[in-house]
């Protein structure tokens, strides 16, 4: 896998083989299958909606640079906003081992 | 010959052999009311066997999992699990289990007997807990373990849900001292399993152990099991589900119900046991919480430790087997 720091607008990336994503009531929620055994409290991740946009995007074939224009173009905002917060989530989701880097 | 004992918990009859012999103390007392006769209809079997383990020469396969008191390793359709706190390597473990890929089928190696001898196991298995071979069994029979508090009140199963502070054993307890007849199922673990009618049985032989209960369609029960909190009451009994009460301590009484599916979901999610997960476990598990969510009466339960909140059940219970009677599936 590779790092967060290798994450940039012609990265794609997918979920990992580490987490579960599902969408409950409208939210993505991601459990991880790695985490310790027993109770599953704090061990949960949820998107905003904003995460959420991004995520569904990440199909395995757009890079970043795709999926913040296909957003920018449907939520109407500057392509470099869009992008700045496509970079911020994937390389935190990468740092998380949520996601993984599949090309870069 | 092994030597041989039932348990059932949760609609499963749990089949446990021993190379040594196991006698009234071997297990818990909290066991004793587990115990029946002979298999059911849908057994499990814990096979312990004692002997020098040799994990050097082993081909353990590939590690999963290591993080005390676990490292878990896969090896073509097998589970291995190996007993181990912090500093020690995998293989000085001394005691393995190889698990079945449906966990329905345990062999346990014990490098020692004295331990076994002495006796007072807290779980059939001699690991720390039951749940890694419960947890993945329920997964496959539309049932989640859930960390909770189940008693039976007037012939109906409540759930109380919440976190390690948020007041389960005490919920129970004042439920026992009010003195109403509420049959406690266990303080800290219990199953949730949604059961179908019985298939018509084609005159085969009688199982020793009780069967399956009789259910309406769809119908969702509420399982004691012997993993307790404070209160060692526990009970193998099983009752239809009347609701879920989420606590939450507060200096009102008060049972009012929640409709905010989210949040359910999330107060359900982190009440959810889990063993060594795969996807395919969290899946299933998902599945089942999500017919819950839709399914099962729902309620956050305010109370303080006077005891009055007592009377709000039984009144809410009340209603409910009005309601029942009018075929309306509320608890209020």
């Amino acid at each position: 896998m590779t790092s967060e720091g290798q994450v940039n607008l012609t990265t794609i990336c997918t979920p990992s083989d580490d987490v579960v994503a599902r969408e409950i009531e409208g939210e993505i929620v991601i459990v991880p299958l790695v985490a310790g055994i027993g109770d599953a409290d704090d061990e949960l991740y949820t998107l905003n909606p904003t995460g959420q946009a991004i995520w569904q995007k990440l199909d395995g074939q757009r890079t970043l640079k795709d999926v913040a224009a296909a957003l920018a173009d449907k939520f109407a905002a500057p392509l470099a906003n869009i992008e700045n917060d496509v970079l911020g989530f994937a390389s935190e989701l990468v740092r998380r081992g949520i996601l993984a880097v599949s090309k870069a | 010959m092994p030597d041989c004992r039932y348990y059932q918990i949760g609609g499963l009859t749990v089949q446990v052999e021993s190379d040594l012999p196991i006698t009234e103390t071997t297990f818990q007392p909290k066991f004793k009311c587990f115990e029946v006769a002979g298999p059911g209809e849908d057994n499990v079997i814990i096979r312990h066997h004692f002997a020098p383990l040799n994990l050097e020469k082993m081909d353990l396969g590939r590690c999963v999992y290591r993080k005390a008191p676990w490292a878990i390793y896969r090896k073509g359709d097998t589970w291995i699990y190996l007993a181990v706190s912090a500093p020690m390597k995998d293989t000085e473990a001394g005691d393995m289990g190889v698990l079945s890929a449906d966990h329905t089928h345990a062999e346990m190696y014990h490098a020692r007997e004295d331990s076994f001898r002495r006796g007072n196991w807290q779980s059939l298995s001699m690991f720390t807990t039951d749940q890694i071979w419960l947890a993945p069994v329920l997964a496959d029979r539309r049932a989640v373990l859930l960390h909770s508090a189940g008693v039976i009140l007037n012939g109906q199963g409540l759930l109380f849900v919440g976190h390690a502070d948020a007041g389960k054993s005490t919920t129970v307890t004042l439920l026992k001292d009010a003195g109403i007849g509420v049959e406690i199922l266990c303080d800290d673990r219990n199953v949730v399993r949604r059961w179908l009618p019985p298939p018509a049985r084609d005159g085969g032989a009688p199982h020793p152990a009780p069967p399956p209960p009789v259910t309406r369609e769809g119908e969702w029960r509420v399982h004691g099991t012997w993993s307790h909190g404070d209160v060692a009451d526990v009970s193998p009994a099983s009752a239809p589900l009347r609701a879920i009460l989420f606590l939450q301590q507060d200096t009102r009484n008060e049972i009012a119900p929640l409709t905010d599916r989210k949040e359910i979901w999330k107060r359900l999610l982190v009440a959810l046991i889990r063993p060594m997960v795969t996807a395919e476990w969290w899946q299933k598990e998902m599945n089942v919480l999500e017919q819950i969510v839709n399914e099962v009466p729902c309620y956050t339960m305010r109370f303080d430790k006077s005891g009055a909140i007592v009377a709000e059940l039984e009144n809410q219970l009340r209603i409910s087997s009005l309601s029942q009677h009018n075929a309306i599936r509320s608890f209020q």
